[in-house]
């Protein structure tokens, strides 16, 4: 914000507000974050790729059940390691300004735990295992469910693509409430 | 047809793939459907590197089924995936990206090529774990700056890394560009500058945020159920700070700026006087009865004792200095207004005044439908069916901000008792079917009896406030006749606030009799919270219009009096609008009061001694764990608001005084929330909370303009004060003015009023709300149809995918055995000349 910024130059700034959806206070933040994150060894700066455990420790990814999937998806190397542009990535598709489509292809990634490229039975088995914690359905209940979300959603069979998924997500206006977060 | 020439390759990558299937897992397969770049046009075909050299394998080692009756439904078959991946829907992903922001210029763009053919730049990854295709620009056709421009904004909407992006922005300012010219320039110059100050807005806007980091604290430590409930008080904020500077302007500035007319009051007239002119009588009548008015309200008794408790209940109820102040309506005189420095320019207050109040509401109800049809829309989404539900549940329930392990491992359990209940309400749907008659029965008698119980309660809580206003109504007129002893001043303060008390009191303890009586009935959870949220909104809308109905009845209209006889033996109060408006400020004073009480004085111990004194037994816990539950301060503040609305006519600064008890009741429920609350079980979901919260603000305007209406339509202004005195009913003011306007003016608001035009309204409304239904009727089977069809043109693309393998299958073991003979060929071109030749055939 009003403080003197001596990492990043006018262009670059520029840059990374063209090709995410943050404000430039925004990545400021961001960077700040970044630097107490993976802090640990030495100054770091913004190409050195940094182990996942140490982004997973973000506040707002601590707690999240999916936070494995999302430091994998957002790994642009998929190494297990995050750069601070992939945090960049991150935050952009994760704010408010985000447009849903865009949510939509990454959540159906997240979600995609057998990275088959559709949701499938046992995808929606782990999310919803994920989603309740220690206090798990019983596995019939558990199956019952899942059974008739694919029933209703899938169409064609084949388990729900990205397609279908995103369709699936216009009819859900609370993902887009809840699918964010910001610095 | 170009799918030959991309099979080709893709044969041959699949015997190399063969070999790798039953090594590593992880590469090669996994491509990403998603990634791959359009066309239509030229040279797009699969092309994964493999890291490893290809080793002789065979279709047995794959260990899969190919040829199967039952559609597919897991993708061991690599074969499908890769098949897959040349379908054209699987193409087609990336660029609805773009185009859906670009839908606007489409018009313009149809005589253009269609956004699918420029860029879509992909990374390849020689890992192989992602393997994505690479299609290069088109640049045979001159891009024109236009488009290049918004195709730079879009980039932040493609979902690929930002190396990638920042590769395909040079691409996009490298590329040569056909310069525009004239106007189309200026109009390209003209959006850009307004994107740009858009964006540079929002920034500035954000940064003032008004309280944005307590909502950021409950959004981690709560999720976004309950950040819709404080956005809320936002919202509501702003509307008032909105009719605030309406008011002000309008009504406030000019009334101390401009220059008064001077008031005559000839006090001593002949009893044949000179003036016959019947007006100018009744105009100096009037003037002198608001003469008296005011030198009453100056002179009374100055109490000495306890002065700054007399401060403190005036103050609270709005009389002594606070009755002639800027507050009331009844300060607000008569007169048209000057300016200083040209005469000529006259401000009309009284008309000002009423315009301005009917302006402000239409404008709030403006603004509040618009909020309700967005929260209404997504709402009905949701609604759509029960599996909706479901996905809405499980794709949007978890909310990523949640910074807290506590608030994680309560969203964890709400979630668990949503899936609940949603599998409960399955099974209740299911077990409702299966209701012998008589239980049937049984039920619809005790529905029937408790909503008659319910009824019977809200008449009398309505009967006992209207008892009780109009008992206090007259012992206070009593009271205040003889205000000598000491005594009768307690009694006089009792008396003042026996209405507000009555309502006060009916207010807690009803809605613990409904919550109790609901529960009886037997409904689903859902059910009930909506129904015991009616019943409660209703009780408490209906007080309030009860609460004006006694006021009402107990100013009893005088005969039709001379206006030299304002002082008469009527038992009115001087200034009947003064007094409403004060009982309208007292209200809301009170409220505040009780909330505040109520956090500070009630919950806050309970939740220490709950918490700290008896830690751990379960009496402790009982009292202690006290749940921030919404609807309950939905309904406070709705009820807060209401009586802004309704107050707004007779006391100008109303809205301002609710700006700052909001300011003051956000605070106090961020406390009350923050410390006081443990952490809800029950998922608030952020869509139905919108809609609920503004549907019961809607309704509660709704009721509210009927008591206001009525008033300013039939009630006889006082004559002693306020803008209208003197006049039949306040909006004779505005039929006056109408009367004075040209012919044509008076000729269409006239006709406006007239049956006339109401009932033809009225039928043309209900015809068009009827075609709406029937198109949206319509709407509804089309989808039912088109997802039938969906479904079977599904089933018929997964038949002939099975075939297709089946059939390379088959072309392949020929083309294996065929090689096996002759062992001096190689191998791959054969097969792939002999697969062509199968499938050319």
């Amino acid at each position: 914000m009003g403080n003197k910024n001596t990492t990043f130059t006018e262009e670059e700034l520029e840059d990374y507000e063209d090709l995410t959806y943050l404000t430039r206070r925004e990545i400021l933040v961001a960077w700040g974050k970044w630097k107490g994150l993976v802090g640990g060894q030495g100054e770091p700066d913004r190409v050195t790729r940094y182990p996942e455990e140490d982004v997973q420790k973000l506040p707002e990814l601590q707690h999240n059940p999916f936070r494995e999937r999302i430091t994998r998806v957002f790994s642009s190397l998929k190494d297990s390691r995050m750069s601070f542009e992939d945090f960049l990535d991150l935050l952009s598709v994760m704010s408010s300004k985000a447009p849903l489509q865009l949510k939509a292809h990454y959540a159906f990634h997240i979600f995609d735990y057998n990275e088959d490229q559709v949701l499938d039975t046992e995808d929606l088995e782990v999310v919803v295992e994920r989603l309740t914690g220690d206090h798990a359905l019983l596995p019939e209940e558990k199956s019952k469910l899942v059974e008739k979300l694919l029933e209703d959603t899938d169409l064609d069979g084949g388990g729900i693509s990205e397609e279908e998924f995103k369709h699936l997500l216009t009819k859900c206006p609370d993902f887009t409430h809840s699918f964010r977060f910001s610095v | 047809m170009g799918s030959m020439s991309e099979l080709r390759p893709l044969l041959r990558e699949m015997k190399a793939h063969r070999e790798d299937m039953s090594g590593d897992r992880n590469s090669g397969c996994r491509t990403s459907a998603a990634m791959s770049g359009s066309g239509g046009r030229g040279g797009s075909g699969g092309r994964g590197q493999k890291a490893g050299s290809a080793r002789r394998g065979g279709w047995e080692d794959a260990g899969v089924e190919f040829y199967r009756e039952a559609y597919p439904t897991s993708v061991d078959n690599i074969y499908d995936t890769r098949i897959t991946t040349l379908l054209p829907s699987k193409r087609h992903n990336v660029n609805s990206l773009g185009r859906g922001t670009v839908r606007r210029r489409a018009s313009q763009r149809s005589r253009r090529q269609p956004p699918t053919t420029t860029a879509t730049l992909v990374h390849t990854s020689r890992r192989g774990s992602d393997t994505y295709l690479e299609v290069l620009p088109d640049l045979t056709q001159g891009v024109d700056e236009e488009e290049t421009w918004e195709k730079l904004q879009q980039i932040r909407a493609h979902a690929v890394p930002i190396e990638e992006k920042r590769k395909l922005k040079q691409q996009l300012q490298s590329a040569p560009t056909l310069r525009t010219r004239g106007l189309a320039a200026f109009k390209l110059s003209r959006r850009k500058f307004f994107s740009q100050t858009k964006s540079r807005l929002r920034e500035m806007i954000s940064k003032i945020e008004l309280w944005h980091w307590s909502l950021r604290y409950v959004e981690g430590n709560f999720g976004t159920g309950l950040v819709a409930f404080f956005t809320f008080i936002k919202w509501l904020l702003y509307l008032n700070l909105f009719t605030c500077v309406l008011l002000g302007v309008f009504i406030l500035v000019p009334q101390i700026f401009l220059v008064h007319s001077k008031d005559s009051c000839i006090v001593d007239s002949w009893p044949n006087s000179v003036y016959d002119n019947e007006t100018f009588l009744y105009e100096n009548d009037t003037n002198c009865c608001t003469k008296y008015y005011n030198e009453i309200q100056s002179n009374s008794p100055k109490r000495d004792n306890y002065y700054l408790i007399q401060l403190v209940q005036d103050g609270v109820q709005g009389t002594g200095p606070l009755e002639l102040s800027y507050l009331f309506y009844g300060y607000y005189p008569r007169h048209i207004l000057v300016l200083e420095v040209a005469p000529e320019w006259k401000y009309n207050l009284p008309l000002a005044y009423l315009l301005v109040l009917v302006v402000t509401l239409i404008l709030s109800l403006v603004l509040m439908v618009r909020a309700a049809a967005r929260g209404l829309r997504e709402s009905l989404r949701s609604s759509e069916g029960q599996f909706y539900q479901y996905c809405n549940l499980i794709f949007g329930g978890w909310d990523y901000c949640i910074e807290n392990n506590k608030a994680a491992s309560i969203k964890k359990k709400a979630i668990y008792n949503e899936l609940c209940n949603h599998l409960e309400t399955e099974r209740y749907n299911e077990e409702k079917e299966q209701r012998t008659k008589k239980e049937r029965c049984r039920l619809y008698m005790v529905r029937l009896l408790v909503n008659m119980v319910v009824l019977a309660l809200l008449s009398v809580s309505f009967v006992a406030i209207y008892k009780s206003t109009i008992f206090a109504f007259d012992h206070l007129k009593d009271a205040k006749d003889s205000k000598e002893s000491e005594q009768d001043k307690l009694m006089i303060l009792l008396f003042e606030y026996l209405p507000s008390g009555v309502i006060v009191t009916l207010n807690i303890i009803i809605p613990y009799l409904l919550r109790a009586l609901v529960k009886l009935e037997h409904y689903t959870p859902n059910s009930i919270l909506v129904l015991t949220l009616i019943r409660t909104v209703f009780l408490r809308l209906a007080s309030l219009v009860i609460l004006l109905i006694s006021i009402y009845q107990s100013i009893p209209a005088c005969p039709d009096s001379k206006p030299s006889e304002c002082i008469d033996e009527c038992t009115r109060p001087w200034c009947w609008e003064t007094y409403v408006g004060q009982q309208l400020y007292k209200l809301t004073i009170l409220d505040l009061i009780i909330m505040f009480l109520t956090t500070f004085l009630v919950n806050f111990p309970l939740k220490c001694i709950g918490h700290k004194l008896m830690r751990g037994s379960q009496i402790g816990a009982a009292i202690g764990d006290i749940e921030f539950a919404i609807p309950k301060h939905v309904l406070d503040i709705v009820y807060g608001q209401t009586l802004c609305w309704l107050g707004m006519f007779y006391s100008p600064l109303l809205p301002a005084v609710t700006c700052i008890k909001l300011v003051l009741v956000f605070y106090i429920k961020y406390f009350d929330c923050k410390v006081n609350s443990s952490q809800s079980s029950q998922l608030y979901r952020t869509s139905r909370s919108n809609a609920l919260f503004i549907s019961i603000l809607l309704v509660s305007f709704i009721v509210t303009i009927i008591p206001v209406g009525y008033s300013i339509a039939e009630i006889k202004p006082s004559l002693a004060c306020g803008p209208f005195r003197g006049l039949d009913t306040i909006w004779s003011e505005m039929l006056a003015v109408i009367e004075e306007s040209p012919d044509w003016l008076k000729a269409v608001l006239l006709f406006l009023g007239t049956a006339g035009f109401a009932v033809p309204a009225i039928i043309f409304l209900i015809l068009a709300g009827y075609y709406y239904y029937a198109v949206a009727a319509a709407n509804k089977h089309m989808v039912s149809l088109l997802k039938n069809q969906l479904v079977l043109e599904g089933h018929d693309k997964q038949f002939l995918l099975s075939r297709l393998n089946h059939m390379i299958k088959m072309s392949a073991e020929e083309g294996g055995e065929n090689t096996s003979a002759r062992s001096s060929r190689p191998v791959e071109d054969e097969t792939g000349h002999s697969n062509d030749q199968t499938l050319e055939a």
